[in-house]
């Protein structure tokens, strides 16, 4: 089977031209397969670029050298390479990814929030609206968010009621690459094991699942493969320079 | 999205002000659907290109084509002038930052919103009135407020009623300079609110220029900044903002507070 996402030679170096042009590598020749069912976890220290690959392939970061190919179900699509329209359409129908943080937008409720990825997809028709949001009331009480709390603009939540709400729009509809950033962080034991049960179906469905996963009891519950971040680092200098 | 011409395509646009190039050979498309974000700072070049784009400054050099909903691609300053208004006055819409240059102030605000329908050959008194209040309820205006004259408005509610003006011809294309920058805070969230929901509802395509980084983050898909009159850098506004590749556009955002 082709992998749902196959990484050649990725390279992220930031460049800080306020800061006379410092150059902070941070990846260096990342080469990584991901097929459909799988469930791989980037494993490293904090500094080790897992969140900053996540960024990368959903080119929320400019990638500086390489290739991040997804296949969309019909052609292959380096991320790397494609126009912003693509990006865009690759983001709606393709790629999926929770970040650690929810932006909140002011005055959109937690439903409207979670129902959002569906929503896109019609042209704003009634009935549309109306599956999306049932669907988005199904993974809410799912994932235990009071119901009082459907129609509020989360900005107000918790950081465990924010992040759920995050995974419910990151899942609401179903795509063949999922990146996961540290997805259960800030969740009780019982929204984790109730988020672990959800990553696990994803997967069984055929997502491929790329994620950072601190919690070790997490890790080994959904992950098929642990991808250690040593070798995409280029060795540093041991001391600062320029000081 | 699926159509394969951008709705708006501006290619190599200078102007200049005397010797000075306010906008300097700046390129870009506009697909159907998609809202543009224009930032930079004051005397970057944003609102003559966006003058220059919506056919009210004809530029020194360049084209812009518009995809029109029945023949085709255009170039619009080959346009004769009586077409360019038809365009202007039915498919385009500009949503000025002070709402008084977009409003009549002197006419009610159904009047206001029902006048773009007249233009368009509209004469059924109800009709229009009726129209009108759709409009400004959309706008989350009171229905009994439609006989007011906008003098009386506060700016949030003269800003809310020039969308209802330009929006109620159904356009495909929305120009807006600082829409939202004469508005405090709290009316700020309420009006791109609506402006979200407005552009994804009705597929309207938009350029929306702004210095104020969290409104582009909030309405736009794609980003352009713009420094003396060029493009120094475009993509994803996410990307942009949070990974941005140009040293201007690394100094306007680690200027602002978290966009």
């Amino acid at each position: 089977m082709n992998p749902a996402l196959r990484i050649r030679g990725l390279a992220k170096t930031f460049v800080l031209h306020n800061q006379g042009g410092a150059e902070l590598p941070v990846l260096y020749g990342v080469d990584l397969d991901v097929h459909p069912g799988e469930c791989v976890a980037l494993d490293g220290p904090s500094g080790a670029g897992k969140s900053t690959l996540l960024k990368c392939i959903y080119a929320n970061y400019r990638a500086s050298s390489g290739a991040i190919v997804v296949n969309d179900g019909a052609r292959d699509i380096d991320m790397a390479a494609a126009s912003a329209r693509e990006l865009i359409a690759l983001r709606r129908d393709t790629l999926g990814y929770v970040s650690q943080f929810l932006r909140t937008i002011p005055r959109v409720s937690a439903l409207d929030i979670v129902a959002g990825p569906l929503l896109e997809t019609g042209g704003g028709e009634a009935e549309v609206a109306r599956d999306a949001r049932r669907e988005a009331e199904q993974l809410l009480l799912r994932l235990r968010i009071p119901i009082r709390l459907w129609s509020v603009p989360p900005a107000t939540f918790s950081g465990g009621e924010q992040q759920r709400i995050n995974i419910a729009r990151g899942l609401i509809r179903a795509k063949p690459v999922l990146l996961l950033d540290e997805p259960t962080a800030a969740l009780d034991a019982d929204n984790r094991i109730t988020v672990m049960a959800m990553i696990n179906e994803a997967r069984a469905a055929g997502t491929a699942i790329i994620g950072i996963f601190h919690d070790q009891r997490v890790r080994d519950a959904v992950a098929t493969r642990v991808v250690d971040m040593a070798p995409f680092q280029r060795a540093q200098p041991a001391t600062p320079t320029g000081a | 999205m699926s159509a394969q011409t951008p709705i708006l395509r501006a290619m190599n646009l200078t102007m200049h002000y005397g010797a000075r190039a306010a906008v300097d050979d700046a390129s870009f498309d506009l697909w159907p659907g998609e809202v543009l974000a224009v930032v930079g700072e004051s005397g970057s070049g944003k609102t003559t290109l966006l003058n220059c784009v919506s056919a009210r400054l004809k530029p020194d050099a360049g084209s812009v084509e518009f995809l029109t909903r029945h023949e085709g691609v255009v170039n619009i300053y080959a346009l004769s002038e009586a077409a360019r208004r038809l365009y202007a006055r039915t498919d385009w819409g500009y949503v000025h930052q002070n709402p008084a240059e977009g409003l009549r102030m002197n006419v009610s605000a159904g009047a206001n919103v029902g006048e773009r329908l007249m233009a368009l050959g509209e004469r059924h008194y109800g009709r229009i009135r009726g129209e009108a209040a759709q409009w400004l309820s959309r706008v989350e205006m009171e229905a009994g407020r439609i006989d007011d004259s906008p003098v009386t408005f506060s700016g949030g509610m003269r800003q809310r009623l020039q969308i209802a003006r330009n929006l109620v011809t159904r356009p495909r294309l929305v120009f807006m300079d600082e829409p939202t920058s004469g508005l405090d805070v709290s009316v700020q969230a309420k009006l791109l609110d609506l402006l979200r929901n407005l552009s994804h509802q009705m597929q309207l395509a938009a350029i929306v220029v702004t210095h104020d980084l969290a409104v582009a983050r909030l309405l736009a898909q794609r980003m352009l900044v713009m420094k003396s009159g060029r493009v120094v850098e475009e993509g994803l506004t996410d990307q942009v903002l949070d990974d941005p590749q140009h040293p201007y556009t690394q100094l306007l955002v680690s200027s602002v507070l978290q966009p």
